[in-house]
């Protein structure tokens, strides 16, 4: 059930489940595409960096939103998925110079298919087993990643990737790459929003709430799960391809379970269940994490003493109480007070 | 006309002077930023504090003393990495705005690779602060180290003790690393390496454990029926720890040889005691951070005139050497260019094509040509070991050979 | 034929380490549900308590350890009393993402209150290793898989045949209905935390004794997590036999695949063999197999 304006009603179906229903909506939608498009030039080349940072994990997330948020189904390697997506197009960029229009979807299919394995295996197992189960997918991709033949995967020491080419430009400066990362995140997250209004999107939840009853009302649950799984990987992966094109370079210890960790905990400050809400994660902790390590020069030198050590480790204990807060105080997330403010601002001056 | 007493008109004429004196060496002395990179809180932060202090002193040094001189200023500035190359991309931006630097001082393989391309386009040029990775092993390259790699490095020890020992057959070797990091491995396959291409050592066993092992005893126990006369351990002081646990406990005395970054010093520390260390080998291009160094005058300087209050020792010594050849690339570069204009364009060319000799004495003459990114000749690595419960110089200046890349 | 000898027995204490650090898991989990994927934070967290007291204040080490085990538990008691009382009734997935929350958070406090240097912890078992005949074993290994074995036992026993073991048990099953049964779920949940935390600290000291000690050692929280999962989350007298069948496949790994491969097969020899374990078996050797009611 979403809240809508008083007078809004649907008179087809399209309308009923169309996502922007009134003018204010689209108002709202443009002047939020228009602020996003204008922060490299108002801000500059810094801001526009933090903004790809952002939209690669954005893509990522929300492929976990879908597998986690949405199916159920635990994936705490989301990170060497993405790593697998991203020596994918490092490796076909540097082999065989395919387009990036090629390798970005390439990337996605060879996470998704590393992917495939972990969820047939969600079949059997399940729970925290399953969770458990696919921390071995990092163990899998590092082992992987460093003893595959270096003409493979750059071996241990990492490969090189060369800029993105996209219709006879070059994307090698920082705001050309924030547009296009900008683009391919918004088609995603687009993508992801379909998926979820879909009859796959609540299947997902169906399998998410009960899997055993879903199963029973004809879900065949097997391939939801794997779907699930699928799904989500091959956003890492194109994510993956996304941070190969924007860093230049692709090694092992980008995509540690430590980054899972932050991607999960991306999605517990936003709110599961909601596309919109992993991306209030991904822009809150990314945002907080570039805000101290902004401040964190100016901190250090305001107080010597302390040494930089301790103003950087900080930011461990900060973010961590930040979490664990949300989870005490806001169970669901940022979304959820979203909501809460935006139905109370609806029928103000109403109290409900 | 009043006649204008002499005196009153020299004077004058010397204020004048005087004020235009200063006017002249404002004009002259030209402003220039140096960024460096830092991990504060990331894998490599217990050993950053000492490296950047030692960086940043000779900067300061380099500048009063010496760019004054020459009409230069250098000012630094450091950002923390968190050692984590995303972090380093989304840095760069802001640091090329806020400082426009001419050169950068570098925290490790994670902003020589994802910002290498970026310091070409941007003309800026980084001098790192440890051994080279081969993964930075590239012609033409912008990011440029003070020491080759620490196979390099490791070679030389075993040439000296292949002539010191009169030796036909290879020296036995050991190595114990891991590969939870790619850096890691790379180490050991440099090993391999230099037993393949100078044939002075033979490598018997290659054990691959965690980054803090729990127990290399049995492992250990390989290496002794292999007949390992050296154990090669690089990875960090953990991994030394553990082993020298399990050469106790199997009663067996075979050398341990570590490079700077977990030394004699470092590593007796977190084994409860130098004296446990005796007979072990730490063998590096730095300076050996004795007190009867050469150096140590220097680092004495720096000590009491320019803020340097970490102690001592080898990560000092590192953070000395890397600011040390950044001053004397720009110092290069405004011999042959001038003070006016510097960029770092200008001291890439420089390094590359004059030998850099530099009155701080904590590197060797070096030049560098455009094959490698370290120096190609002039390189020299030095012995240390622990004897008597001291830290004692075992060789000094011994030559680096040439290897190819693995 | 020593060789094997050596690697079996080494291998198998290396295994009952790794199932006392999974014991930690587990008794959490028995207790409460939560599965803590902060264990390895807890072992060096326990680890650094044991050096401050031992290094730092310098008492001596028969004061220490028993001091040791009571701060851990201290600081078990204020991380459950801090996080976990206000979540009773909660689902496990928010616990256990409170227990990710803890593990940025616990390893921020440790750098910030210690931090990032590596330290020699102190020598708590002899070093000299047990010889007998060819086979070589570290007395710290030996005398930490008696402990192991003792308490794994003793705690299997507890669960299982006592009434506050059963009541422990029931509040991992259903909050809502233990409640209703007049067992107290806070105080339940503060037993499995510090009884956890407790285990941490007494796996630190047979991990670390003798070694040095920094934040990177949490490592061995997560390659022990496969052998919780083989032997199953529930079961605690399991972890010891899964533990054993781990430590000897990764020490034969080691002795006999790596030369071949030339790479460190021996650290994905655990994980893959969980996999092919948790295929046939879903909930691990010993777990238990819940019947669901639709």
């Amino acid at each position: 059930m979403r809240q809508l304006p008083s007078g809004v009603f649907a008179s087809t179906y399209l309308q009923d489940a169309a996502l922007i229903r009134t003018g204010k909506q689209w108002l709202a939608l443009g002047v939020l595409l228009a602020a996003v498009a204008l922060v490299p030039i108002v801000l500059g080349p810094r801001y526009a960096n933090i903004g790809n940072n952002m939209f690669i994990l954005a893509v990522v997330v929300t492929g976990l939103q879908l597998t986690l948020g949405y199916a159920g189904q635990v994936n705490l390697a989301q990170a060497a998925f993405m790593g697998v997506g991203a020596f994918t197009a490092a490796s076909l960029a540097n082999h065989w110079a395919l387009p990036f229009i090629v390798i970005l979807p390439a990337a996605g299919l060879a996470a998704a298919l590393f992917g495939l394995l972990f969820g047939l295996a969600a079949v059997r197992i399940k729970g925290f087993y399953m969770a458990l189960t696919t921390i071995t997918a990092q163990f899998v991709f590092h082992f992987a990643v460093i003893n595959l033949p270096a003409s493979w995967f750059g071996a241990a020491n990492g490969l090189k990737v060369p800029p993105a080419q996209l219709f006879g430009l070059s994307f090698s400066s920082d705001v050309g790459l924030y547009y296009l990362n900008g683009v391919v995140a918004a088609g995603m997250i687009a993508f992801a929003l379909g998926i979820a209004r879909s009859r796959f999107g609540r299947a997902f939840v169906a399998v998410r709430d009960d899997d055993v009853a879903a199963g029973m009302v004809g879900i065949n649950v097997v391939q939801i799960k794997a779907l699930a799984f699928m799904v989500g990987t091959f956003y890492a992966g194109v994510g993956g391809a996304l941070w190969a094109y924007y860093i230049r370079f692709v090694g092992a210890e980008q995509f540690t379970l430590f980054n899972s960790i932050w991607m999960i905990a991306m999605l517990i400050v936003g709110g599961m269940g909601s596309i919109v809400g992993g991306l209030f994660g991904v822009v809150v902790i990314a945002g907080l994490q570039e805000l101290v390590t902004s401040l964190g020069p100016q901190l250090a030198e305001l107080a010597p003493e302390l040494g930089g050590q301790i103003v950087f480790a900080s930011m461990n204990v900060l973010l961590g109480l930040l979490i664990a807060l949300f989870l005490i105080l806001e169970p669901k997330g940022l979304m959820h007070r979203w909501q809460l403010i935006k139905f109370s601002l609806r029928i103000w001056p109403f109290p409900h | 006309m009043p006649k204008i007493s002499r005196r009153k008109a020299l004077s004058a004429a010397a204020g004048l002077g005087a004020m235009a004196l200063p006017l002249r060496a404002m004009a002259a002395t030209a402003a220039y930023n140096i960024a460096g990179l830092a991990d504060y809180s990331g894998p490599f932060a217990d050993i950053m504090k000492p490296v950047i202090a030692g960086r940043d002193a000779i900067i300061k040094w380099w500048s009063t003393e010496v760019g004054a001189g020459l009409g230069v200023a250098l000012q630094a500035k450091n950002y923390d990495t968190r050692y984590d190359a995303a972090q380093s991309a989304s840095l760069w931006p802001g640091i090329r705005s806020e400082l426009n630097p001419i050169c950068s001082l570098g925290v490790g393989s994670v902003d020589a690779t994802a910002l290498a391309d970026r310091y070409a386009e941007a003309k800026v040029v980084s001098i790192q602060s440890g051994a080279t990775a081969t993964n930075s092993w590239v012609p033409d390259s912008w990011v440029l180290y003070y020491r080759a790699t620490y196979a390099h490095e490791t070679a030389p020890f075993f040439g000296w003790i292949y002539e010191k020992e009169g030796r036909k057959t290879p020296i036995k070797v050991a190595v114990i690393s891991s590969e939870a990091a790619p850096a890691f491995v790379d180490m050991a396959k440099g090993i391999q390496a230099v037993a393949a291409q100078l044939g002075q050592i033979q490598v018997v066993e290659l054990i691959w454990d965690a980054v803090q092992p729990v127990d290399l005893t049995s492992q250990v126990r390989r290496i002794v029926s292999a007949g390992a006369e050296y154990i090669v351990i690089q990875t960090n002081t953990a991994a030394v720890v553990a082993a020298k646990r399990a050469l106790q406990a199997l009663n067996a005395k075979i050398p341990i040889v570590t490079t700077s970054h977990n030394g004699m010093l470092a590593s007796g520390k977190a084994v409860g005691g130098v004296a446990q260390m005796e007979g072990d080998f730490e063998v590096h291009s730095m300076v050996m951070p004795t007190d009867d160094a050469p150096q140590k005058k220097l680092y004495d300087l720096l000590k009491s005139k320019y803020g340097l209050n970490q102690p001592w020792g080898v990560l000092a010594a590192q953070g000395m050497s890397q600011g040390a050849l950044a001053v004397r690339g720009i110092e290069a570069a405004v011999r042959k260019f001038g003070p006016a204009d510097l960029s770092g364009d200008k001291i890439r060319t420089a390094m590359l094509s004059t030998p850099l000799e530099g009155r701080d004495g904590m590197l060797p003459t070096v030049t560098f040509d455009r094959s490698a990114p370290f120096p190609t000749s002039g390189l020299t690595a030095n012995v240390a070991t622990i004897k008597g419960g001291a830290y004692t110089v075992a060789a000094r200046d011994l030559p680096v050979p040439n290897l190819k890349k693995w | 034929m020593a060789d094997l000898l050596n690697q079996v027995a080494n291998g198998t204490l290396l295994g009952l380490l790794y199932a006392l650090i999974a014991l930690g898991f587990a008794v959490v989990y028995r207790a409460s549900k939560v599965f803590n994927m902060a264990q390895g934070e807890f072992v060096v967290l326990g680890g650094f308590i044991v050096w401050w007291l031992a290094s730092d204040l310098e008492l001596p080490l028969i004061a220490v350890v028993p001091l040791a085990l009571i701060g851990a538990g201290i600081v078990g008691f204020a991380i459950e009393r801090t996080f976990f009382a206000r979540m009773v009734g909660e689902s496990a997935f928010s616990m256990v993402m409170v227990t990710i929350a803890l593990l940025i958070l616990i390893r921020g406090v440790i750098l910030v209150a210690w931090g990032p240097e590596i330290r020699p912890f102190p020598i708590v078992f002899p070093l000299q290793p047990l010889v007998v005949g060819d086979v070589l074993v570290p007395r710290s290994l030996l005398y930490g898989g008696a402990i192991s074995i003792a308490t794994c036992l003793g705690l299997s026993w507890f669960f299982s045949r006592t009434r506050l073991g059963l009541a422990l048990t029931a509040v991992s099953q259903d909050h809502q209905v233990a409640l209703s049964l007049g067992i107290s779920v806070r105080h339940a949940m503060m037993f499995a935390w510090v009884l956890g935390s407790v285990i941490s600290a007494v796996g630190a000291i047979i991990y670390l004794s003798g070694k040095s000690l920094n934040f990177l050692a949490s490592d061995i929280g997560f390659a022990a997590l496969p052998v919780a999962l083989l032997a199953g989350l529930e079961s605690v007298a399991g972890l010891l036999i899964g533990g054993v069948l781990v430590g000897i496949a990764q020490a034969l790994a080691q002795q006999y695949l790596d030369p071949v491969v030339g790479a460190n097969v021996a650290s994905l020899v655990p994980s893959l063999f969980i996999l092919l374990v948790l295929f046939f078996r879903p909930t691990g050797l010993f777990g238990w197999k819940t019947i669901e009611r639709v």
